[in-house]
């Protein structure tokens, strides 16, 4: 690995990660199908920053594991440029790519099937320590049980397999397999939305104390907007592949820019509002104007265009990409 | 346990240790005649005697012996070429399941193949260019096989790599081996358990037809199948020469489909309680 070491005296330091005009396709698998693409996200660009913690946020669909996916470097993305402290992603499967698994970790969202059903919950902890030769395999145990403790997993539930525990568990078994290695930057992926809302809160707040405990850098995946206010910095919003609203995560909760967002947080439940209608037609080509104009209650002439808005800045380190943003109503 | 499912158990055991025991406990050589005693018949009939006890074929030779050394045969043929077979199987289903594409593709059409023609003229196309010997049978028994244990194993890895455990440990960092041998067979063994039960009863009927045709197990080795095609001369005159080994026969491929069905039934009511 290398890095551009520079000795002037001020530089400013890339961020941790960063995805620069980004754009993926998932290609047809089919032999008798091939050219045939299906854009799951077109010209993102954003940037995680140490001890940061970014949301995203979306309804399914919009792209958003497949972002995290990028971020973490599991996929190379179709175009664009994925940048971890400013230099180019290893190509998946290299020996590179490898030695980068264990500092960077995900958090996924369903841990019942993420976990090795026959195999103990203490073995699976210590596995990524010994999948990275990082510790004898006794050394390992010894760690887990560490992690293990550190999360609140009960101690004398260490020997039993997965399908003895609760979801709320074995979330945290899950947690603590992550941060086993020690890594620098963290995706979760939904990692509540699966879990009941009491248990929620609970994991919620173990993420948001081991964040700030062990500094990590984190991307937060959901389609609860409360959710992601509660851990995160700033927000970004997607919607059908695109970033529509970008900012720090109180203001954009507070005062959305997107009408998008403000639907968002309009349907969050306990809200009180019923859930609008989902009108738009996915599988219509996506050429002409704002694709969010289906469902907007502030469509406008310009909006059915033939471009279609561009993110663009707005004050107090926030962007959106909407001809008529909110707050010039 | 059902009362079918112990009986099947024991005769099972029965016959294992029986075949095992070959040495000890066969009163003779299997090829020793004995032209004096020629077409005795099994023990309480007219004419037997209890020297031999389930009677002797026409050049005398006591069939008991000769059925106890050609079960070790069959069973040896079966056993191998079921685990050969699933060997093989899952190499390719994983293989297939790991690097998708063209090999997928491939794996995939090889399986139709096997599958669409009848397993006989394979087996018959290969005796006649490669001759019969142990070897060549064991592996036709494997290749018998392979098909339903590579689909099996493709499409449960591929669950795994998409949707569960196995993508996870990608995301660790985990390498193919570490995954494929930890993980997922661990997980599927069960099933591909299960699939051996129902295919062992197949490759033992399998050599039995080969042998019957004069194409398997060739003199001085004997298999159940080369027995009962012997004895199918002598049907009318003296017909324990053939039924002997083909009561065997079918007590044993009986007794493992109804271990395999239990088998698969306690497995299944594991996956519905999960």
């Amino acid at each position: 690995m290398h890095y551009a070491v520079s000795s002037g005296a001020s530089v400013t330091l890339p961020p941790l990660m960063e995805a620069k005009d980004v754009s993926h396709a998932y290609g047809s698998a089919n032999l008798f199908a091939k050219g045939h693409r299906n854009f799951v996200l077109e010209n993102i660009s954003i940037a995680v920053t140490e001890r940061q913690t970014l949301g995203v946020v979306g309804e399914s669909g919009s792209g958003k594991s497949t972002l995290s996916r990028l971020l973490l470097g599991l996929e190379t993305p179709t175009s664009g440029r994925v940048l971890r402290y400013g230099d180019p992603m290893p190509a998946p499967g290299s020996q590179a790519w490898k030695a980068m698994r264990q500092k960077m970790q995900m958090v996924f969202q369903n841990p019942y099937a993420s976990l090795d059903r026959r195999m103990n919950i203490l073995d699976q902890v210590a596995e990524p320590l010994c999948i990275h030769a990082l510790a004898t395999p006794k050394e390992a145990r010894e760690q887990a049980r560490a992690y293990l403790a550190r999360v609140s997993f009960p101690p004398h539930l260490m020997g039993y397999r997965p399908d003895k525990l609760s979801g709320g568990q074995l979330q945290r078994v899950v947690i603590a397999r992550a941060l086993v290695t020690q890594p620098e930057f963290v995706v979760c992926d939904e990692p509540v939305a699966s879990l009941d809302v009491s248990v929620q809160a609970q994991v919620l707040e173990l993420l948001e104390s081991l964040k700030a405990e062990l500094g990590l850098t984190m991307v937060f995946v959901s389609h609860d907007l409360n959710v992601v206010s509660y851990v995160c910095d700033s927000i970004a919003v997607m919607h059908r592949g695109r970033i529509v609203e970008y900012g720090p995560a109180k203001q954009v909760f507070a005062a959305p820019l997107h009408p998008y967002t403000q639907l968002l947080l309009e349907s969050a439940p306990g809200s009180g509002v019923p859930v609008m209608e989902n009108k738009e037609d996915v599988t219509v080509s996506m050429g002409t104007g704002c694709r969010f104009q289906a469902r907007c209650r502030y469509k406008q002439p310009a909006c059915s265009g033939n471009i279609p808005p561009a993110l663009r800045p707005f004050p107090q380190k926030r962007a959106v990409a909407c001809f008529n943003p909110l707050s010039e109503l | 346990m059902p009362a079918s499912v112990l009986c099947a158990t024991v005769t099972l055991i029965f016959l294992l240790v029986a075949a095992l025991l070959a040495d000890l406990i066969s009163p003779y050589t299997p090829e020793g005649t004995n032209l004096l005693a020629r077409l005795k018949p099994p023990f309480p009939l007219a004419g037997s005697s209890l020297s031999h006890f389930l009677g002797t074929d026409e050049l005398g030779r006591d069939i008991l012996s000769r059925v106890l050394y050609g079960m070790r045969i069959s069973f040896l043929i079966a056993c191998a070429g079921t685990v050969a077979g699933m060997t093989l199987g899952v190499f390719l289903g994983f293989l297939a399941a790991h690097k998708r594409g063209l090999v997928d593709d491939a794996v995939l059409m090889l399986i139709d193949f096997n599958a669409s023609l009848p397993f006989i003229i394979i087996a018959l196309a290969i005796l006649a260019f490669f001759g019969s010997g142990l070897t060549i049978i064991i592996s036709i028994m494997a290749i018998y096989g392979w098909d339903r244990y590579a689909r099996l194993s493709r499409n449960l890895a591929r669950a795994a790599l998409t949707e569960g455990y196995a993508s996870s440990l990608q995301t660790l960092g985990a390498g193919a081996p570490r995954i494929y041998v930890r993980h997922i067979f661990p997980n599927i063994a069960g099933m591909l358990i299960v699939n051996m039960t129902l295919n062992f009863p197949g490759t033992i009927l399998l050599e039995t037809s080969l042998s019957f045709l004069g194409v398997g197990v060739q003199p001085p080795m004997t298999s159940l199948g080369m027995l009962l095609g012997f004895g199918r001369d002598y049907l009318t005159s003296a017909w324990w020469i053939a039924v002997i080994p083909g009561t065997i026969i079918v007590a044993a491929t009986l007794s493992i489909s109804l271990l395999g069905d239990f088998v698969q039934n306690q497995l299944d009511g594991v996956t519905q309680r999960n």
